[in-house]
Protein backbone atom coordinates (compact mmCIF):
# COMPACT_ATOMS: atom_id res chain seq x y z
CA UNK A 1 0.00 0.00 0.00
CA UNK A 2 1.41 3.13 -1.11
CA UNK A 3 2.78 5.76 1.80
CA UNK A 4 1.58 8.51 -0.19
CA UNK A 5 -1.88 7.35 0.26
CA UNK A 6 -1.79 6.53 4.09
CA UNK A 7 -0.63 10.48 4.45
CA UNK A 8 -3.97 11.86 2.49
CA UNK A 9 -7.65 11.58 4.10
CA UNK A 10 -9.39 9.19 2.45
CA UNK A 11 -12.06 11.48 1.27
CA UNK A 12 -9.66 13.45 -0.27
CA UNK A 13 -8.66 10.90 -2.35
CA UNK A 14 -9.52 12.21 -5.61
CA UNK A 15 -11.84 10.10 -8.26
CA UNK A 16 -9.55 10.55 -10.93
CA UNK A 17 -7.40 8.25 -9.22
CA UNK A 18 -9.70 5.46 -9.92
CA UNK A 19 -10.34 6.33 -13.32
CA UNK A 20 -6.93 6.70 -15.01
CA UNK A 21 -3.42 5.99 -13.89
CA UNK A 22 -1.57 9.00 -15.47
CA UNK A 23 -3.42 11.00 -12.38
CA UNK A 24 -2.61 8.52 -9.86
CA UNK A 25 1.12 9.28 -10.46
CA UNK A 26 0.38 13.42 -9.88
CA UNK A 27 0.10 12.69 -6.12
CA UNK A 28 3.30 11.07 -5.38
CA UNK A 29 5.02 14.15 -7.33
CA UNK A 30 3.60 16.24 -4.99
CA UNK A 31 4.74 14.87 -1.71
CA UNK A 32 8.22 14.13 -0.76
CA UNK A 33 9.59 11.00 0.05
CA UNK A 34 9.40 9.30 3.64
CA UNK A 35 10.50 5.65 4.38
CA UNK A 36 7.57 3.60 5.58
CA UNK A 37 9.24 2.82 8.85
CA UNK A 38 9.39 6.49 9.96
CA UNK A 39 6.04 7.23 8.89
CA UNK A 40 4.85 4.16 11.41
CA UNK A 41 6.79 5.39 13.86
CA UNK A 42 5.93 9.33 13.41
CA UNK A 43 2.19 8.43 13.76
CA UNK A 44 2.97 6.48 17.34
CA UNK A 45 5.51 9.44 18.50
CA UNK A 46 5.36 12.93 16.54
CA UNK A 47 8.38 15.03 16.37
CA UNK A 48 10.79 15.24 14.50
CA UNK A 49 11.86 12.28 11.44
CA UNK A 50 14.33 12.18 8.58
CA UNK A 51 13.87 10.94 5.20
CA UNK A 52 15.62 8.55 3.03
CA UNK A 53 18.65 11.07 2.33
CA UNK A 54 18.80 12.02 6.01
CA UNK A 55 16.96 15.45 5.84
CA UNK A 56 14.70 16.23 9.10
CA UNK A 57 11.46 16.72 8.11
CA UNK A 58 9.13 18.05 10.84
CA UNK A 59 6.05 16.11 11.46
CA UNK A 60 4.17 19.73 11.14
CA UNK A 61 5.27 19.98 7.58
CA UNK A 62 4.30 16.36 6.99
CA UNK A 63 0.67 16.98 7.96
CA UNK A 64 0.34 20.43 6.18
CA UNK A 65 1.39 18.67 2.90
CA UNK A 66 -1.53 16.41 3.04
CA UNK A 67 -3.57 19.25 3.78
CA UNK A 68 -2.07 21.15 1.18
CA UNK A 69 -5.71 20.64 -1.33
CA UNK A 70 -7.68 23.16 -0.23
CA UNK A 71 -11.23 22.58 0.05
CA UNK A 72 -13.91 24.77 -0.42
CA UNK A 73 -17.96 23.19 -0.48
CA UNK A 74 -20.31 26.34 -1.31
CA UNK A 75 -24.42 25.36 -1.11
CA UNK A 76 -26.00 22.26 -0.35
CA UNK A 77 -23.35 19.39 -1.54
CA UNK A 78 -23.07 15.69 -1.27
CA UNK A 79 -20.61 13.66 -2.33
CA UNK A 80 -21.53 11.30 -4.54
CA UNK A 81 -19.34 8.70 -2.08
CA UNK A 82 -21.65 9.52 0.60
CA UNK A 83 -25.10 9.02 -1.27
CA UNK A 84 -26.96 5.90 -1.41
CA UNK A 85 -28.26 6.04 -5.07
CA UNK A 86 -30.44 3.70 -6.94
CA UNK A 87 -28.10 3.70 -10.09
CA UNK A 88 -25.60 6.13 -12.07
CA UNK A 89 -24.19 6.55 -15.38
CA UNK A 90 -20.77 8.27 -15.65
CA UNK A 91 -18.92 10.06 -18.83
CA UNK A 92 -15.30 10.83 -18.51
CA UNK A 93 -13.34 12.65 -21.01
CA UNK A 94 -9.45 12.72 -20.28
CA UNK A 95 -7.26 14.16 -23.04
CA UNK A 96 -3.94 15.85 -23.54
CA UNK A 97 -5.49 17.38 -26.43
CA UNK A 98 -8.97 17.50 -28.09
CA UNK A 99 -10.25 19.76 -30.74
CA UNK A 100 -12.26 22.21 -28.85
CA UNK A 101 -15.17 22.70 -32.23
CA UNK A 102 -15.07 18.57 -31.40
CA UNK A 103 -15.22 18.54 -27.85
CA UNK A 104 -18.58 21.16 -28.14
CA UNK A 105 -20.23 19.10 -30.59
CA UNK A 106 -19.84 16.05 -28.33
CA UNK A 107 -21.19 18.08 -25.68
CA UNK A 108 -24.39 18.34 -27.56
CA UNK A 109 -24.45 14.63 -28.46
CA UNK A 110 -23.83 14.14 -24.65
CA UNK A 111 -26.68 16.33 -23.13
CA UNK A 112 -29.30 15.10 -25.09
CA UNK A 113 -28.42 11.59 -24.82
CA UNK A 114 -28.56 11.64 -21.17
CA UNK A 115 -31.69 13.98 -21.38
CA UNK A 116 -33.48 10.94 -23.82
CA UNK A 117 -31.77 7.97 -21.70
CA UNK A 118 -33.24 9.16 -18.46
CA UNK A 119 -36.99 10.71 -19.95
CA UNK A 120 -36.79 6.55 -21.06
CA UNK A 121 -35.97 5.37 -17.55
CA UNK A 122 -37.99 7.36 -15.51
CA UNK A 123 -40.65 7.66 -17.91
CA UNK A 124 -41.25 11.64 -17.04
CA UNK A 125 -41.50 13.42 -20.25
CA UNK A 126 -40.69 16.86 -18.78
CA UNK A 127 -37.33 15.23 -17.60
CA UNK A 128 -35.70 15.64 -20.88
CA UNK A 129 -36.02 19.34 -21.47
CA UNK A 130 -34.38 20.00 -18.27
CA UNK A 131 -31.62 17.52 -18.06
CA UNK A 132 -30.84 18.57 -21.42
CA UNK A 133 -30.19 22.26 -20.73
CA UNK A 134 -28.45 21.50 -17.31
CA UNK A 135 -25.96 18.93 -18.74
CA UNK A 136 -25.22 21.25 -21.64
CA UNK A 137 -24.88 23.93 -19.57
CA UNK A 138 -22.76 22.40 -17.06
CA UNK A 139 -20.59 20.71 -19.88
CA UNK A 140 -20.27 24.45 -21.60
CA UNK A 141 -18.79 25.76 -18.26
CA UNK A 142 -16.27 22.64 -17.75
CA UNK A 143 -15.16 23.52 -21.49
CA UNK A 144 -14.58 27.26 -21.25
CA UNK A 145 -13.30 26.77 -17.92
CA UNK A 146 -10.87 23.92 -18.05
CA UNK A 147 -6.85 24.02 -18.10
CA UNK A 148 -5.97 24.63 -21.93
CA UNK A 149 -5.02 21.23 -23.85
CA UNK A 150 -5.94 19.24 -20.43
CA UNK A 151 -8.85 18.17 -20.61
CA UNK A 152 -10.46 16.59 -17.22
CA UNK A 153 -13.79 16.91 -17.12
CA UNK A 154 -16.24 13.81 -16.37
CA UNK A 155 -20.19 13.95 -15.68
CA UNK A 156 -22.21 11.58 -13.65
CA UNK A 157 -25.61 11.67 -13.21
CA UNK A 158 -27.11 9.45 -10.06
CA UNK A 159 -30.54 8.42 -10.00
CA UNK A 160 -32.09 8.54 -6.45
CA UNK A 161 -36.37 7.48 -6.39
CA UNK A 162 -36.81 11.49 -5.49
CA UNK A 163 -34.25 13.35 -7.43
CA UNK A 164 -31.17 13.36 -9.86
CA UNK A 165 -27.94 14.38 -9.11
CA UNK A 166 -25.52 15.71 -11.79
CA UNK A 167 -22.13 15.83 -11.58
CA UNK A 168 -19.84 17.68 -13.67
CA UNK A 169 -16.13 18.05 -12.62
CA UNK A 170 -13.01 19.77 -14.41
CA UNK A 171 -10.49 21.46 -13.97
CA UNK A 172 -9.61 24.90 -13.72
CA UNK A 173 -7.00 27.68 -13.41
CA UNK A 174 -6.12 28.39 -9.90
CA UNK A 175 -5.55 32.13 -10.63
CA UNK A 176 -9.22 32.41 -11.40
CA UNK A 177 -10.82 30.34 -8.72
CA UNK A 178 -11.28 33.06 -6.02
CA UNK A 179 -13.54 35.50 -8.75
CA UNK A 180 -15.21 32.54 -9.33
CA UNK A 181 -16.25 31.86 -6.14
CA UNK A 182 -17.55 35.12 -5.74
CA UNK A 183 -19.58 34.67 -8.38
CA UNK A 184 -21.19 31.49 -6.98
CA UNK A 185 -21.53 33.07 -3.60
CA UNK A 186 -23.55 36.02 -5.24
CA UNK A 187 -25.58 33.81 -7.04
CA UNK A 188 -26.67 31.14 -4.12
CA UNK A 189 -26.91 34.42 -2.39
CA UNK A 190 -29.06 36.35 -4.10
CA UNK A 191 -32.97 37.44 -3.29
CA UNK A 192 -34.25 37.82 -6.51
CA UNK A 193 -32.58 35.68 -9.47
CA UNK A 194 -34.73 36.97 -11.42
CA UNK A 195 -33.67 40.97 -10.92
CA UNK A 196 -30.32 39.37 -10.87
CA UNK A 197 -30.93 38.23 -14.68
CA UNK A 198 -31.72 41.67 -15.78
CA UNK A 199 -28.81 43.10 -14.44
CA UNK A 200 -26.53 40.26 -15.66
CA UNK A 201 -27.94 40.95 -19.42
CA UNK A 202 -27.70 44.77 -18.78
CA UNK A 203 -24.16 44.56 -17.81
CA UNK A 204 -23.04 42.22 -20.84
CA UNK A 205 -24.57 44.99 -22.90
CA UNK A 206 -22.15 47.47 -21.56
CA UNK A 207 -19.33 45.55 -21.46
CA UNK A 208 -19.36 42.84 -24.51
CA UNK A 209 -18.26 39.64 -25.22
CA UNK A 210 -17.55 38.15 -22.06
CA UNK A 211 -19.25 35.29 -20.93
CA UNK A 212 -22.44 36.11 -18.70
CA UNK A 213 -22.67 32.94 -17.12
CA UNK A 214 -26.45 33.24 -17.48
CA UNK A 215 -26.65 29.86 -17.73
CA UNK A 216 -26.22 29.16 -14.18
CA UNK A 217 -28.87 31.67 -13.33
CA UNK A 218 -31.23 29.94 -15.63
CA UNK A 219 -31.10 26.68 -14.31
CA UNK A 220 -32.00 28.20 -10.87
CA UNK A 221 -34.37 30.55 -12.15
CA UNK A 222 -36.58 28.95 -14.69
CA UNK A 223 -35.50 25.10 -14.13
CA UNK A 224 -36.26 24.78 -11.34
CA UNK A 225 -32.97 22.90 -9.92
CA UNK A 226 -30.71 23.28 -7.29
CA UNK A 227 -27.22 24.35 -7.76
CA UNK A 228 -23.71 23.62 -5.32
CA UNK A 229 -20.09 23.42 -5.63
CA UNK A 230 -17.09 21.36 -4.33
CA UNK A 231 -13.67 22.79 -5.28
CA UNK A 232 -10.85 21.55 -4.44
CA UNK A 233 -7.24 24.33 -4.73
CA UNK A 234 -4.13 22.43 -5.46
CA UNK A 235 -1.23 24.93 -6.13
CA UNK A 236 -0.84 24.34 -9.48
CA UNK A 237 -4.52 23.44 -10.39
CA UNK A 238 -8.07 23.48 -9.02
CA UNK A 239 -10.67 20.60 -9.27
CA UNK A 240 -14.19 22.04 -9.94
CA UNK A 241 -17.24 19.80 -9.09
CA UNK A 242 -20.69 21.16 -9.93
CA UNK A 243 -23.56 19.81 -8.74
CA UNK A 244 -27.13 19.96 -9.67
CA UNK A 245 -30.16 18.49 -8.24
CA UNK A 246 -33.18 17.78 -9.81
CA UNK A 247 -36.43 16.98 -7.82
CA UNK A 248 -38.52 13.84 -9.79
CA UNK A 249 -42.03 14.64 -9.44
CA UNK A 250 -43.82 11.56 -11.22
CA UNK A 251 -47.09 11.97 -13.48
CA UNK A 252 -48.82 9.46 -11.02
CA UNK A 253 -47.70 11.34 -7.80
CA UNK B 1 -31.90 37.87 -44.96
CA UNK B 2 -30.97 34.48 -44.03
CA UNK B 3 -28.31 32.67 -41.42
CA UNK B 4 -28.45 28.66 -42.80
CA UNK B 5 -26.36 26.96 -39.69
CA UNK B 6 -26.17 22.95 -39.28
CA UNK B 7 -28.73 22.49 -36.86
CA UNK B 8 -30.62 26.13 -37.36
CA UNK B 9 -32.55 28.79 -39.66
CA UNK B 10 -32.40 32.46 -39.01
CA UNK B 11 -34.68 34.64 -41.38
CA UNK B 12 -36.23 38.19 -41.60
CA UNK B 13 -38.67 39.07 -44.09
CA UNK B 14 -41.64 41.68 -43.70
CA UNK B 15 -40.72 42.79 -40.13
CA UNK B 16 -40.20 39.12 -38.53
CA UNK B 17 -37.45 37.58 -37.25
CA UNK B 18 -37.75 33.68 -37.44
CA UNK B 19 -35.80 31.44 -35.51
CA UNK B 20 -36.08 27.81 -36.40
CA UNK B 21 -34.24 24.54 -35.17
CA UNK B 22 -31.42 24.15 -32.78
CA UNK B 23 -29.22 27.15 -31.14
CA UNK B 24 -26.33 25.99 -29.05
CA UNK B 25 -22.88 27.60 -30.08
CA UNK B 26 -20.15 28.71 -28.52
CA UNK B 27 -19.90 32.23 -27.33
CA UNK B 28 -17.77 33.57 -30.59
CA UNK B 29 -19.97 32.20 -32.86
CA UNK B 30 -22.65 33.91 -31.91
CA UNK B 31 -21.23 37.04 -33.45
CA UNK B 32 -22.90 36.71 -36.78
CA UNK B 33 -26.53 36.59 -35.36
CA UNK B 34 -25.54 39.80 -33.61
CA UNK B 35 -24.92 41.44 -36.71
CA UNK B 36 -27.71 40.13 -38.14
CA UNK B 37 -29.86 41.88 -35.52
CA UNK B 38 -27.72 44.96 -35.74
CA UNK B 39 -28.86 45.22 -39.36
CA UNK B 40 -32.06 44.13 -38.81
CA UNK B 41 -32.40 47.23 -36.07
CA UNK B 42 -30.67 49.47 -38.77
CA UNK B 43 -33.47 48.90 -41.51
CA UNK B 44 -35.93 50.72 -38.46
CA UNK B 45 -38.71 48.73 -38.81
CA UNK B 46 -42.27 50.07 -36.92
CA UNK B 47 -42.79 46.78 -35.10
CA UNK B 48 -40.81 43.71 -35.07
CA UNK B 49 -41.99 40.28 -34.36
CA UNK B 50 -39.55 37.65 -33.39
CA UNK B 51 -40.70 33.89 -34.01
CA UNK B 52 -39.46 31.34 -32.06
CA UNK B 53 -42.27 28.60 -32.46
CA UNK B 54 -40.23 26.23 -34.31
CA UNK B 55 -36.85 26.69 -31.88
CA UNK B 56 -36.62 23.37 -30.16
CA UNK B 57 -33.54 24.63 -27.75
CA UNK B 58 -31.25 27.15 -26.84
CA UNK B 59 -28.80 27.57 -24.66
CA UNK B 60 -27.29 30.07 -22.33
CA UNK B 61 -25.23 31.81 -24.66
CA UNK B 62 -28.32 32.33 -27.14
CA UNK B 63 -30.49 33.61 -24.62
CA UNK B 64 -27.53 36.32 -23.70
CA UNK B 65 -27.41 37.67 -27.53
CA UNK B 66 -31.03 37.67 -28.06
CA UNK B 67 -31.60 39.57 -25.22
CA UNK B 68 -28.88 42.26 -24.93
CA UNK B 69 -28.61 42.05 -28.93
CA UNK B 70 -31.65 41.95 -29.91
CA UNK B 71 -34.14 42.79 -26.98
CA UNK B 72 -32.10 45.32 -24.94
CA UNK B 73 -31.51 47.24 -28.21
CA UNK B 74 -34.52 47.59 -29.48
CA UNK B 75 -35.56 49.02 -26.03
CA UNK B 76 -33.60 51.73 -26.59
CA UNK B 77 -35.18 52.89 -29.64
CA UNK B 78 -38.20 54.97 -29.54
CA UNK B 79 -41.56 53.61 -31.05
CA UNK B 80 -40.49 50.28 -31.45
CA UNK B 81 -43.02 47.74 -30.79
CA UNK B 82 -41.59 44.11 -30.16
CA UNK B 83 -43.32 40.91 -29.94
CA UNK B 84 -42.38 37.39 -29.43
CA UNK B 85 -44.23 34.90 -30.68
CA UNK B 86 -43.64 31.23 -28.60
CA UNK B 87 -44.81 27.79 -28.70
CA UNK B 88 -46.13 26.19 -25.35
CA UNK B 89 -44.83 22.83 -27.32
CA UNK B 90 -41.12 23.62 -25.88
CA UNK B 91 -40.80 23.65 -22.05
CA UNK B 92 -37.88 25.97 -22.03
CA UNK B 93 -39.64 28.86 -23.96
CA UNK B 94 -42.53 28.31 -21.37
CA UNK B 95 -40.02 28.62 -18.20
CA UNK B 96 -37.60 31.31 -19.60
CA UNK B 97 -39.34 33.75 -21.81
CA UNK B 98 -41.92 35.02 -20.04
CA UNK B 99 -38.48 36.32 -18.08
CA UNK B 100 -37.56 38.78 -20.37
CA UNK B 101 -40.62 40.75 -20.13
CA UNK B 102 -38.42 43.00 -17.86
CA UNK B 103 -35.90 43.77 -20.38
CA UNK B 104 -38.43 46.07 -22.36
CA UNK B 105 -41.19 47.96 -21.71
CA UNK B 106 -44.33 46.69 -23.55
CA UNK B 107 -42.86 43.94 -24.81
CA UNK B 108 -45.82 41.34 -25.89
CA UNK B 109 -45.32 37.53 -25.49
CA UNK B 110 -47.73 35.26 -27.13
CA UNK B 111 -47.86 31.76 -27.03
CA UNK B 112 -49.85 29.30 -29.03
Amino acid sequence: MSLFRQAQQPSERSEESQISPFAEMTFPLRMRKIRHEDWKRHIKKPGRIADRTGNRIDYREVRKMSEDKNVTVLGNFVDPKETDFEGSLTFTIKAAYIEKGKLWKSKDLTAEFLGNFWKNILDIEDIKPTLHFVCAELLENAVYHSLKSDYLIMIQLCFKTDELLVYVRNSAETEKIEAFKEFVRSILEAENLQKLFVQSMKNAKKSGGKRSQVGLITILKDRGAKLSWKIEQETDMTLVTTLSRISLKRKDA
Amino acid sequence: MTIQGENYKVTYHDGVISISGKLSLMLEDYEELETFFEKVIESQPHELILDIRNLEYLNSSGIKTICVSLILEAADIENLQMKILCSDRYTWQKETVPTFNDLMDDIKIVFE
